[in-house]
């Protein structure tokens, strides 16, 4: 009896895929399906530098609160980071902030009593006003309103981590205080 | 800000003044100061007994300031040409192999060791312990200047802040000596 051999691959004419189950008829139009997107569902936020981890003093250098110092607590799913000012000190409320936008200080305060578990990206996600709405409030500004939940959320996240900042002397000023860069400041040769 | 100048007299001995200004800016740093009419005379008469006190010989410390070895003590071992010259750290001490340099690429200090021309690295290293240099080189205010200016350039965002804080303090409790003493 010959010694029968393991064939790798097929040999030979192949197997015919069984029919997929044709209607009756061809639909008239042709219908688009949407291809599948497989992009969209990967995470694609770019890995945050290992400069910045939760506790970071960071100074910022965009937006409307460039030039402050604030606490870096957490990096989100969407790359960002969230940071707080705390707000009493510099007016810096909990916000998200792009990392690329910011200088890591060497200076770290101890977070590990404030508790962000439960805020996330979707916790900053807007309230969509519906398209009517909006069309008939024209161009008047528009107040802008700090939801009860976000002045609590503040609150209690500023309660421990203001513990954390006053335990370190000159912490607190130093966060109060505005980062500038004066005549022979070179800031690509300054160790932060 | 807390000028000092240092002005050599009659006796080549430096003497230090003090002098006190408000602000220090830059624009006004030159018009604030002035001289007693004394001090501007013995400057000029300094000036003509001047006289170069440190000399490029053997023996002779000097600062490398170019190059990898920059920042490190050596010393004249030998006189090359016009343009250059023989320097060990000691090696063992400072970290500077022997060596041929430009003159442009060290500074001399007022240091100076007893060795022979081309002397080796046991001598050199016994000329050191026995003139104490390196003591009296950190002594110096040339190296805690040197120092204070690597340590400025190490300080952190935060640091740097408590220094600001620092001077501020410094320059408050000094304008208020002054308005008490002037008062």
């Amino acid at each position: 009896m010959a010694p029968q051999l393991k064939v790798n691959g097929t040999v030979g004419p192949k197997k015919a895929k069984a029919p997929v189950a044709a209607g009756k008829y061809y639909p008239a139009d042709d219908v688009k399906t949407p291809l599948v997107n497989r992009k969209a569902k990967r995470n694609n936020a770019a890995k945050v530098r290992a400069s910045i981890t939760p506790g970071t003093v960071l100074i910022l250098l965009a937006g409307r609160f460039r030039g402050k110092r604030v606490v870096a607590l957490k990096v989100l799913e969407s790359g960002l980071v969230l940071v707080s000012g705390p707000y009493k000190v510099n007016g810096v409320p909990l916000r998200r902030v792009s990392p690329a936008y910011v200088i890591a200080t060497s200076t770290k305060v101890d977070v590990s009593s404030v508790d962000v578990a439960s805020i996330n990206d979707a916790y900053f996600a807007r309230v969509k006003s519906s398209e009517e709405e909006e069309f008939f409030a024209g161009d008047a500004p528009k107040p802008a309103i700090v939801s009860d939940q976000r002045k609590a959320d503040q609150k209690k996240v500023d309660a421990a981590l203001l513990k954390a900042v006053d335990a370190t002397p000159m912490l607190k000023a130093y966060l109060a205080a505005r980062f500038t860069l004066s005549g022979n400041d070179k800031p690509h040769n300054m160790v932060f | 800000m807390l000028l000092r100048l240092q002005i050599p007299t009659k006796q080549t001995r430096i003497t230090t003044y003090s002098i006190l200004k408000g602000n220090d800016s830059i624009s006004s740093k030159k018009s604030c100061i002035s001289f007693p009419s004394s001090v501007q005379a013995t400057c000029v008469l300094a000036c003509d007994k001047m006289v170069f006190k440190r000399y490029v010989e053997v023996g002779r410390v000097v600062l490398v300031n170019y190059g990898p070895d920059a920042g490190k003590l050596a010393t004249i071992v030998d006189i090359v040409d016009q343009n250059k010259c023989l320097i060990e750290g000691p090696a063992n001490l400072t970290g500077v192999e022997r060596q041929v340099i430009s003159y442009g690429r060290i500074a001399l200090t007022d240091l100076k060791v007893k060795i022979g021309r081309n002397a080796r690295q046991k001598t050199l290293n016994a000329a050191w312990a026995a003139a104490d240099i390196q003591a009296k080189w950190d002594g110096s205010s040339w190296a805690k200047k040197l120092a204070a200016k690597s340590k400025r350039a190490s300080l952190s965002d935060f640091d740097r802040f408590k220094v600001m804080v620092a001077r501020k303090q410094k320059s408050s409790i000094i304008a208020k000596k002054m308005a008490e003493l002037s008062a």
